[in-house]
């Protein structure tokens, strides 16, 4: 039991640092970007290419790594998130998609559509504790996801730069009216989001050990609904939900059967937006 | 004329046309000011019912394409009834939720109701009798009703719902009502579409009703252009024969320079990115209802 709630905790790592990006991007300029998962993905292949094959080694391949989910995370933003016009949910749904298209399927050109196995960052041992197995990397992976969503929400509630973020978050007219610049406060969170995205896809890799090109397309779906269930732009309930969302997957397969693991959080999702269509953690936004 | 349907023209058709119909219904919900990213799973609803009624029922043709119309409709109907609370962004993403756990639901029903559904494995052995007759066919009724119901008030409280949901019920506009019309209406076409599609393939999959199938529909109505039916027809047919022409490069050795049939997809996803940016209307598009000229202001 509590095995499965470790396992759940791993795996729910990967939710959490994706929809923390995701869910502060949304909050900030209220845009969905279908092809965040995407960057996960990016930062794995670009450290397998230039970390194990051209040789630079594990730690700058790291670095090159998160850095390449940044670099394309940015160029998103210069491209497509900024010029697309907000009030047209479809332009934005659409034009993201495009991004998730040429992203996926150019990497998937370059490794020929196979997956592949990423060696490991570090030596894995297992350590046992009362009959527990848990390894070093899951201790990793969740030590640096509470680090980063409880730094990111620290950050947001306690800096000056932090704190314009919000209120951009809040209602981007009137930060503009007080003399925030908008623009970059938007370009910033998007930076934040590639680099957790980019970040916590290295470390989970390193969990599981492979990667494929169109891994974002189960991953996605799972990120809407940590998003969405804890309220678009809430990133302290993301961390929550993530959370939760994997130790009751983890439980589902341990008792009821794997059929169902990944339709949890797509019905948890439908029946939040039912009763609470704000998001669990979520402001109510009054229209009019 | 006629001679220029050869074999695979024609097969090429009937596919362009049948997801046109689909396509229709898609556009019918989203100029309801709806965003539903559910269309491919109301047209594999739609599949399934025809299929089921092609099959175990031995019905007519026709009766079993308005079997997956109807099973579209009401799949619609409830969908709307079930989302009423929930708009914008936040809808289109929860539609996606509904699609994929319908698709999760079709893999694991091998039988319902004393009916097979084949499970994983697809509902397989329906008879393959959409034609090109019968997609334009179809297609034709599809694009009358759009039009028709463009026309009509239902039409009309549409066009201001998805302008601006506020104002509009400001107006006296049932935002609800609206809302069911569009799903309704769209999931009737989609199913509908499906149905065609499934008598074309002679099968429906559960993966056809999941989130992977939805994008191509988007596809269709963004490059021909979301504001009109007509946009649907023209992009779906358009952006299908581009793709088919993508699949055969015309060099000898199959291959077009550095180009290779793998290539058509992120092709497509440079195309959209273009689309969203230089010309957000697509190809079709229409003057504003009364647009305020110059001189009034």
């Amino acid at each position: 039991m509590i095995q499965y709630l470790i396992d759940g905790l791993a795996t729910g790592s990967l939710y959490v640092l994706l929809a923390l990006g995701f869910t502060l991007v949304f909050g900030v300029m209220g845009m969905m970007n279908v092809a965040h998962a995407d960057l996960y993905m990016l930062a794995v292949f670009s450290f397998l290419w230039l970390g194990t094959d051209a040789g630079l080694g594990t730690a700058p391949g790291f670095v090159l790594g998160v850095a390449a989910a940044v670099a394309a995370g940015w160029l998103i933003f210069v491209v497509v998130l900024s010029r697309v016009d907000k009030a047209v949910p479809l332009a934005l749904f659409v034009g993201t998609l495009g991004v998730s298209y040429v992203i996926e399927n150019l990497v998937a050109k370059l490794v020929e559509f196979r997956a592949r196995s990423v060696p490991p960052l570090f030596a894995t041992t297992t350590w046992e504790v009362a009959g527990l197995r848990v390894t070093n990397s899951d201790v990793v992976v969740l030590m640096a996801t509470l680090a980063m969503g409880l730094g990111l929400l620290a950050w947001l509630k306690l800096s000056s730069t932090g704190k314009l973020l919000r209120a951009v978050s809040e209602n981007t007219q009137l930060a503009e009216v007080v003399g925030i610049d908008t623009g970059r406060m938007m370009a910033l969170s998007v930076v934040i989001a590639s680099a957790i995205a980019g970040l916590g896809g290295l470390l989970v890799a390193n969990k599981t050990q492979g990667i494929n090109p169109f891994v974002a397309n189960d991953v996605s779906l799972k990120m809407f609904a940590v998003a969405v269930v804890a309220g678009a732009g809430s990133v302290g309930g993301a961390m929550l939900v993530g959370f939760a969302l994997g130790v009751v997957e983890s439980l589902a397969v341990a008792y009821v059967g794997s059929t169902w693991q990944n339709v949890i959080g797509l019905l948890a999702m439908v029946g939040v937006l039912l009763f609470r269509p704000q998001g669990l953690f979520g402001r109510y936004n009054r229209v009019g | 004329m006629l001679a220029v349907i050869t074999p695979y023209v024609d097969s090429v058709l009937v596919v362009a046309l049948s997801y046109a119909v689909i396509t229709l219904g898609l556009q019918l919900t989203l100029a309801s000011g709806q965003f539903s990213v559910a269309h491919a799973a109301l047209a594999g609803l739609g599949g399934y019912a025809g299929g089921l009624a092609s099959i175990d029922g031995d019905w007519p043709f026709p009766l079993a394409l308005a079997a997956g119309a109807v099973t579209g409709l009401v799949a619609g109907a409830v969908l709307a009834a079930l989302l009423a609370r929930t708009s914008g962004i936040l809808l289109g993403t929860v539609t996606i939720a509904v699609g994929q756990t319908l698709a999760v639901l079709m893999r694991n029903l091998n039988t319902a109701f004393g009916l097979r559904l084949g499970g994983s494995q697809g509902l397989s052995g329906i008879p393959t009798r959409t034609s090109l007759g019968w997609a334009a066919g179809a297609l034709a009724v599809a694009l009358a009703a759009s039009l028709a119901l463009r026309r009509s008030g239902v039409g009309l409280s549409m066009l201001a719902v998805g302008r601006d949901e506020t104002v509009a019920r400001s107006l006296g506009i049932s935002v609800l009502a609206t809302r069911l019309w569009g799903f309704a209406g769209g999931g009737a076409l989609a199913g509908l579409g499906g149905a065609l599609i499934a008598h074309n393939n002679g099968i429906v999959e559960p993966k056809d009703l999941s989130f992977a199938s939805e994008p191509l529909f988007f596809i269709f109505l963004m490059i021909g252009g979301l504001a009109t039916p007509w946009g649907a027809v023209v992009g779906a047919v358009g952006v299908w024969w581009l793709q088919e022409l993508l699949r055969f490069p015309w060099s000898d050795d199959g291959t077009f320079g550095f180009l290779d049939q793998q290539d058509r997809y992120w092709i497509l996803g440079v195309v959209l990115i273009l689309v969203v940016l230089f010309r957000q209307q697509g190809a079709i598009s229409r003057r504003a209802l009364r647009a305020p000229s110059a001189a009034a202001q």
